[in-house]
């Protein structure tokens, strides 16, 4: 094995690593819903290439408001769904779509695209 | 705010519209103003504001939404939400746009294609040109100032035709994701950049090793975008079953109020308002006939292609058509609470679930195209390392493949775009699945139980056969009996009048009339005396005949309940009633057990009368004198039963365990009132719908229709779906599986078959759309027994 060889095994190597890095290890920050009196816990997700937040904590048995808006010209987050409650919405671009849900036992509830590329999590507890 | 004034507004707390200029009391809240017919409602809003404001969507209450909103909207700050809600959601016009803003996006990403193929195709000539003898020493000698030119040439390309795939490939980075962006703009752009190099520091490149790819970066862009203008196109076909069932939502309705007949739209018509509904048109909403008769057609809703006969007091259900006569009716289920909108609710959530057979490719799909990423860079190195000479362009080629070949769509769209369709599809034939489970359930059904009275049964006695005796002709016993139990409650007697108008005969007034509570009626009729009732009225009455006891046993043998007919003391007749079977109950039955599935009966009443039911309809199989509370036990029984079968039941009854354990699966058919328990303890309880109960809460699948040939569509069609979603996800692993290791060079060594990434992004974009083809198959589903069954 030469120099060259050496050194791009070691650059691919070092690549894969920052690839699972990256991608598989990372944590994103947990956001915790605002609650409107005795109202909905409001939360205001923008969808650009994933969920920002991607993690949300709720309080479980009180409605949660979530409202979409996708920032992106891509159709990949067109679709929002939430399997556990049923739910589905057409997100159109720069268009505010909200979307309400009553967790109601603690748990985590995930919402993801259409493809289930893009995913979120409600943390209810 | 000016348009504010003019525009109605509703009362949060009591639900009443408001103008403005009339409103008796208003409030601020949450920056808007909120209107109230009267101080009453202000003071319980001022009270407790979110409690109205609330956002609850199933609650009859107001929501203020202070969300930013286009400008036409944002007037109405405040909007009844309860009543349009569901069907809002689904409206012609929130699907028009919705259409029109898809076909927007189809032109845009054709022109964004054409404009791709049309540099490709310049810059492919230029590529090939190499390979042709003659042209080769001049065009080498130019090499840099060619490659100089394609850069120029694709860049905009990518720029225009394929930035969204750079735009999104950002985003999921910045978010710590990846998608099919990432890799179309790794692919694509390091293919573009590589070259770029190539092209301006040609001489840093030892010779051999001096490859452009710009004919790779163009073309893979052209075909993704052609390929997912395909796939959006065909997407927009695979929801047009509930689309097609929103669009049946009438916009106006004609109402009459303090008797002046005027149109509204529809989303103003209330409960107990009076509408009419002339022929032709559609029944605006739910309702009750008050006058009129007619045949209204309501396949829409009920899949059932027959129109039905309406009277008086019938329900009407809205989106079905008025055939024949001109009826007036009261509205009793308005805006979301119809049927319709229900159904187009519950087929929404449906669609939305997930089927557990689609859990696996969910958990693929997050490691996916990490993974592929990963590939590519391993297939990098190792021809880098171990390739033949120029390795450089090796390397780059089979890189190059795997990041293009890979698609990630193909398997995240096999499960949900077969779901959508094959949901949409059930509800065409008045079938409801709640969601993907209960779909992936009913396609593995072994056993279904069928409850007899008004499921495989009308539920309601009739008349069923009229027996004359003496001179008496059939049709003058059947105008006596009529005539004689006019008047009376009895179920049975009412079965006798139904049955005689059913034969058209003309039902006159009785002279006298005595209803004797027990034995039957006595009536006088064109001075004759007539006596109708069962054997103990005619023993009281002393009249005997061998004759009809004969035919009044011969009756029971079949399950029917005779009546006898005297006239002036003499026998004139038998007349027999039964809760006669559904006219195509039995296809319906045959039809499952040609599926392969166990039939079997379930009643209340004794075995005689049970038996002779099930003669009727092909079950030999009867569980009879089952109380109603014992039904859901059976069913359980049933349940360890076939665990027994299949293998060693560990105990556990929960439903959940025994579907993962593949154990034989026992569905029940019932009316989901009587036998909720019954539905709930079964794998899949499918509700037989009446009318306009379509949401049945026990159920798994709710049979609109009444037919008990919904059954059967439903595993018919459960079956094609999961069959689809089976072919969906196995070409979309497959082609994944085979794809990338070709892609990467494995059949380089033995075959020395590399692939050209040109190939790849063209599978790859063939791939996709194969599986929203392939799911958009199942709109051409046809249970095949619909013919024998209509007869």
């Amino acid at each position: 094995m030469n120099a060259a060889q050496l050194a791009v095994t070691i650059a691919g190597l070092a690549v894969v690593a920052w690839i699972v890095r990256y991608f598989w290890f990372w944590k994103g920050e947990t956001v915790k819903a605002q609650a409107e009196g005795r109202g909905a816990q409001v939360v205001d997700v923008t969808v650009k290439g994933g969920y920002q937040p991607a993690s949300i904590m709720v309080r479980a048995g009180r409605p949660v408001r979530l409202n979409f808006t996708r920032r992106e010209a891509s159709t990949c987050g067109e679709e929002v769904v939430l399997p556990s409650f049923g739910k589905r919405a057409h997100l159109p671009q720069d268009e505010t779509v909200s979307v309400e849900v009553v967790p109601a036992e603690p748990g985590e509830y995930e919402f993801t695209c259409g493809m289930n590329m893009y995913r979120g999590k409600l943390i209810a507890e | 705010m000016e348009a504010a004034t003019t525009k109605k507004h509703v009362d949060p707390v009591c639900g009443m519209s408001v103008a403005p200029a009339s409103a008796a009391a208003r409030s601020e809240f949450a920056g808007e103003t909120v209107y109230f017919c009267c101080a009453g409602c202000k003071q319980r809003f001022d009270a407790e504001p979110s409690r109205f404001a609330a956002v609850e969507s199933s609650d009859e209450r107001a929501r203020v939404s202070a969300r930013p909103m286009p400008a036409t909207q944002n007037l109405v700050g405040i909007q009844r939400i309860a009543r349009p809600s569901p069907v809002a959601n689904a409206s012609p016009l929130a699907n028009a746009s919705r259409d029109e803003a898809q076909a927007r996006e189809y032109r845009m990403m054709m022109r964004k294609f054409v404009f791709a193929a049309a540099v490709a195709v310049p810059v492919l000539l230029l590529m090939l040109a190499e390979y042709v003898p003659s042209l080769r020493e001049p065009l080498m000698r130019r090499q840099q100032l060619i490659g100089f030119a394609s850069a120029v040439l694709t860049l905009p390309v990518l720029v225009w035709s394929g930035g969204q795939f750079f735009a999104g490939a950002w985003n999921n980075f910045r978010n710590h994701n990846a998608n099919m962006d990432t890799l179309v703009a790794l692919g694509t752009g390091s293919a573009w950049g590589y070259s770029t190099v190539v092209a301006l520091a040609t001489r840093f490149f030892p010779e051999g090793t001096r490859g452009m790819y710009f004919d790779v970066s163009v073309i893979v862009v052209a075909l993704v975008v052609l390929g997912q203008a395909l796939e959006s196109r065909a997407k927009s076909r695979s929801g047009a079953a509930i689309r097609k069932l929103s669009e049946l939502q009438s916009r106006t309705a004609r109402v009459i109020r303090r008797g002046v007949e005027r149109d509204v739209p529809v989303e103003d018509v209330f409960v107990g308002d009076t509408v009419l509904v002339r022929p032709g048109e559609r029944v605006p909403v739910d309702g009750v006939i008050l006058e009129g008769e007619s045949a209204v057609d309501e396949s829409v809703v009920t899949g059932e292609s027959v129109p039905a006969d309406k009277r008086p007091g019938d329900q009407v259900i809205g989106s079905s058509v008025n055939r024949t006569g001109a009826f007036t009716f009261r509205a009793t289920k308005v805006g979301g609470d119809t049927a319709l909108a229900r159904i187009v609710e519950m087929v929404r959530r449906a669609q939305s679930s997930k089927p557990p057979i689609g859990r696996l490719v969910d958990a693929v799909s997050s490691y996916f195209v990490p993974s592929v990423m990963i590939a590519a860079v391993l297939t990098f190195v190792v021809w880098f390392d171990f390739g033949p000479q120029p390795v450089l362009n090796y390397s780059i080629v089979a890189m190059l493949a795997v990041l293009v070949i890979a698609c990630p769509c193909a398997l995240g769209l096999a499960t949900p775009i077969s779901l959508m369709v094959g949901v949409g599809k059930a509800a065409e034939f008045g079938v409801l699945i709640r969601n993907g489970e209960a779909l992936e359930t009913a396609s593995r059904l072994n056993v279904v139980v069928l409850d007899k009275t008004g499921t495989i049964t009308k539920g309601r006695p009739e008349l069923t056969d009229v027996s004359a005796l003496g001179d008496f002709s059939e049709a003058d016993l059947l105008r006596l009996a009529a005539v004689a139990d006019r008047r009376s409650e009895h179920p049975l007697a009412e079965a006798i009048v139904r049955g005689a108008r059913a034969r058209n005969v003309e039902i006159g007034e009785p002279e006298e009339f005595k209803a004797i509570p027990g034995h039957g009626v006595e009536a006088r009729i064109e001075g004759r005396r007539v006596v109708v009732g069962n054997a103990r009225l005619m023993s009281r009455e002393k009249v005997s005949s061998p004759e009809s006891e004969a035919r009044a046993s011969r009756y029971a043998d079949d399950g029917k309940t005779a009546m006898f007919v005297a006239v002036d003391g003499h026998a004139a007749g038998v007349l027999a009633v039964a809760d006669a079977v559904k006219e195509d109950s039995a296809a319906a039955v045959r039809a499952l057990q040609k599926m392969g599935v166990e039939v079997l009966m379930i009643t209340g009443d004794n075995e005689r009368t049970a038996r002779s039911i099930a003669r009727q309809v092909g079950i030999t199989r009867v569980l009879a004198d089952v109380p109603p509370e014992e039904k859901a036990r059976q069913v359980e029984l049933l349940q360890r039963a076939c665990d027994a079968a299949s293998e060693k039941s560990d105990g556990r009854k929960k439903n959940a365990g025994r579907k993962r354990r593949g154990a034989r699966l026992v569905g029940m058919v019932g009316d989901g009132i009587n036998d909720a328990p019954a539905l709930a303890q079964a794998d899949v309880g499918f509700a037989i719908g009446t009318g306009t109960d379509v949401a049945i809460e026990a159920a798994d699948i709710t049979l609109v229709g009444g037919s008990l040939r919904g059954v059967a569509s439903a595993v018919e069609v459960s079956r094609a779906t999961l069959r689809n979603i089976k072919q969906n996800l196995f070409g979309a692993f497959i082609y994944n599986a085979l794809g990338i290791p070709v892609a990467a060079g494995i059949l380089y060594p033995v075959f020395g078959l590399l692939l050209s990434p040109v190939i790849a992004g063209a599978a790859m974009a063939a791939s996709s759309v194969t599986v929203v083809t392939n799911a958009n198959r199942l709109r051409f589903f046809e249970p095949s027994k619909a013919e024998e069954v209509k007869r």
